[in-house]
């Protein structure tokens, strides 16, 4: 089987949303489709709904919540204008809706529904189980699904599934949960990826997404035709023989279904557990502490840059006010010095001099001004010097004052040239919007900062760190049961073995059994090479993982000379290696680009090409870093539809945070993918509200590209 | 491996892949026992399958 030739891609073409969460009304997007601009960016806000879209669709494909923190968030799955408006008994719906494209063909539809009557005049919204969220007090509601595939290309018979175990299982067969984040993940994922202690995410993407379900599946039904062949066989030697055998399958079926369940509900306690941690994290005291003391930081520092304005503004005003009016002079100056240089010529005003420089010259030896007039004895021009020296008009108070005069109107008139005072207010200008720039950037990021320490309350701290101790509880319990189960079906496995021996033995002494039995034998051969096939191609897999991951890694994170290569042991632990060969710990950011290597990594392994949808990938690292992986990003994930919902600060900021006293502008994400025709559409989400809304709606505008 | 192993082992993959593309893995059964019944017959496979069998 070849990889490359089965490799497809999938894409999410455009999603509905109908009052949904804070998407009030009927909102359409379209994803792009183009091979050549993947991306589509949707720009909003914290607080707009940006991850509001990926738990949407979420929601959609798999009916629950994608996080437990969306869950106890206590935003209802139902927008709350809609609800507050509706009368008693009122219907209403609210539905997601998505349209996948498999290669260029809309291929599966999937629509998720709640249809609800009002019962009472109740909001608020609590986590409903069932249907995977938080849902109003207020109303009684039904849950439906409908998934649509169209099994052959290029046709119109589309086959409409609606019982919802169907329907789960239909989509879990195309976009498995379990590597829902390999095409729907957030920056809190990214920072955790390689966090995780089962390193459950490494695993799955190479046992899951590498193409090895098909030879997964051929293992498990190989060994239940294998079954199925004994059952078929009758005879008084074999039924006994058969009736043990058919216990011992019971029972290992009885402990399998025990241990999926075990594992499903380990995955979800660990993905809780993941969740816990992160927020205890980022709210530990010296968190607190360490966040309090950016905030002081940057409250001295927008008082400085304040200050900086105040006085710059203060200078501009005084600046165009002089200059304003020197400007509005400037003729008449120009004119009155034109006037007194004809006049100087004509004898009718004495020239532009003190009577002490004009003795100097005339004691000077030769006696010659710096004009080059000789004014030797005799001379006309010196006679001319003389009489006014003599007659006192030169140092007389008049005289003088015409020619200060004359000289401040030289020098009005040089500093007011029209074109310099235009030039220095473009000075002015630039200067003041570069500080207002960083007042800004400073003060949206103080303002976060301080969202972030209004959220440490001790009290709901230590609740969720009571919750994270009953979660390991709980953790380790199942981890114990389950160990139980695996080892009960070892033994059953180990019986079943022998059992099926002897089965084989007394089987082979019938004749009349020999069919079956070389069919066995068959199918029990098939397993075995295709189990070692399986093992040696994971085996591959994972060494080129580690292999593609280091390539890209050491392509995308900057300090490249600090790393030598990414490790992936046996069993999915992943590690970044120092030049020096040994461990070494990750930053925010290098974390995101060992993710995203690891993305990639996987990408080029995967027989389908999924869509991506990525939350806020770029938000915690550095503006250099943003850029390193905006450039890398296309050429990363080639021909893969890529849709990223990012804050204005990690899309359109330009100015390194850490450098932004000393005004250090670097390229912004969005001129970089803009430059590289990477970009399909751009659409922005806005803050709505009417008088008697109980709360803000959302809104998505195209903002189309350029704008 | 012999050749003929290879073909089976071909076979039946193929047929996953076709099941999975027509999303329809409840048919697995039929599929699979065609294959099984079609070289079960093979004295060539057969022997490779004891000699598996045995190490």
């Amino acid at each position: 089987m070849s990889m490359s030739q089965s490799r497809n891609s999938l894409q999410l073409g455009k999603f509905i949303l109908k009052d949904y969460k804070a998407y009030r009304g009927t909102v359409k997007v379209d994803l792009s489709r183009d091979p050549e601009k993947t991306i589509t960016v949707i720009l909003g806000g914290m607080g707009l709904g940006k991850t509001t879209i990926l738990e949407a669709i979420y929601w959609c494909m798999y009916g629950q919540s994608r996080s437990a923190h969306s869950m106890d968030s206590g935003e209802g799955i139902i927008n709350n204008n809609v609800l507050s408006e509706l009368d008693m008994n009122d219907r209403g719906e609210t539905s997601v809706e998505i349209f996948l494209y498999d290669e260029d063909e809309l291929r599966y539809k999937i629509k998720r529904i709640i249809t609800y009557t009002k019962k009472n005049e109740s909001v608020e919204s609590i986590p409903h189980s069932s249907v995977g969220g938080s849902i109003s007090t207020g109303i009684d509601l039904v849950e439906t699904v409908e998934y649509s595939h169209l099994p052959k290309r290029s046709t119109n018979d589309w086959v409409v599934y609606t019982d919802p175990v169907q329907v789960r299982d239909s989509i879990e067969n195309i976009f498995p949960l379990s590597l829902s984040s390999y095409f729907l993940f957030d920056a809190e994922l990214l920072d955790n990826f390689f966090n995780t202690s089962d390193s459950e995410h490494v695993k799955n993407g190479i046992e899951k997404i590498s193409g090895l379900p098909i030879i997964d599946d051929s293992i498990t039904h190989l060994q239940k035709t294998s079954k199925e062949i004994t059952k078929s066989a009758r005879g008084v030697n074999v039924d006994p023989l058969k009736n043990e055998v058919f216990h011992l399958e019971k029972s290992i079926e009885d402990c399998e279904g025990k241990t999926a369940h075990a594992k499903e509900k380990l995955a979800e306690l660990s993905r809780e557990i993941n969740s816990i941690e992160t927020f205890m994290r980022n709210h530990n005291e010296e968190m607190i502490t360490n966040t309090q003391r950016e905030v002081d930081g940057l409250n001295k520092d927008l008082i400085e840059i304040k200050t900086r304005l105040k006085k710059h503004n203060k200078d501009m005003a005084d600046w165009l006010l002089y200059s304003n009016t020197a400007i509005r002079l400037r003729g008449s100056m120009i004119k009155s010095m034109e006037k007194c240089n004809e006049w100087e010529k004509e004898g009718k005003i004495p020239i532009a001099v003190s009577g002490v420089a004009l003795k100097n010259i005339l004691s000077g030896n030769p006696p010659v001004c710096i004009c080059g007039t000789d004014l030797h004895e005799g001379s006309k021009e010196r006679d001319h010097i003389k009489e006014l020296l003599d007659k006192n008009l030169v140092e007389s108070p008049v005289i003088q004052s015409i020619s200060m005069g004359r000289g401040h109107w030289e020098e009005m008139a040089t500093e007011v040239d029209p074109l310099q005072v235009d030039e220095r207010l473009k000075q002015f200008r630039a200067e003041r919007s570069r500080l207002n720039s960083i007042y800004d950037k400073k003060y949206r990021n103080m303002k976060e900062l301080r969202k972030k320490l209004d959220e440490h309350d001790l009290e709901y701290i230590r609740a969720k760190s009571n919750r994270l101790n009953e979660l390991r509880a709980d953790y380790n319990d199942i981890t114990g049961r389950k160990a139980v189960e695996d080892e009960k079906m070892k033994k059953y496995s180990r019986e079943l073995e022998i059992k099926n021996q002897e089965l084989n033995n007394v089987m082979a002494q019938d004749d009349k059994f020999k069919s079956q039995k070389n069919r066995r034998i068959l199918a029990n051969t098939l397993v075995s090479i295709l189990s070692q096939c399986r093992n040696d191609l994971i085996d591959e897999l994972r060494i080129t993982v580690a292999k593609k991951t280091t390539e890209y890694f050491l392509k995308l994170v900057s300090k490249k000379s600090d790393f030598s290569k990414i490790e992936i042991e046996s069993n999915y632990k992943t590690t970044a290696l120092a030049s020096n060969g040994k461990p070494k710990g990750l930053s925010a950011g290098q974390s995101c680009c060992l993710a995203l290597s690891y993305i990639a990594a996987i990408r080029d392994i995967a027989d389908k090409n999924y869509f991506m949808m990525i939350d806020s990938p770029l938000h915690n690292i550095s503006q250099p870093e943003r850029v390193d992986i905006a450039q890398n990003l296309p050429k990363f994930l080639p021909k893969t539809q890529i849709t990223l919902l990012v804050q204005d600060q990690e899309y359109v900021g330009s100015i390194d945070e850490e450098d932004s006293m000393k005004g250090k502008e670097v390229q912004s994400v969005r001129k970089t993918l803009l430059d590289n025709n990477s970009v399909w559409k751009e659409y922005m989400l806005a803050l709505h509200k009417k008088s008697g809304d109980i709360s803000h709606d959302t809104t998505i505008e195209e903002a189309g590209i350029g704008q | 491996m012999p050749d003929k192993i290879k073909g089976v082992l071909n076979d039946v993959l193929k047929t996953e892949d076709n099941l999975e593309a027509f999303n329809d893995k409840r048919n697995f059964k039929a599929s699979i026992s065609k294959i099984l019944e079609k070289y079960a017959e093979d004295e060539e496979i057969m022997e490779f399958c004891g000699e598996h069998e045995s190490i």
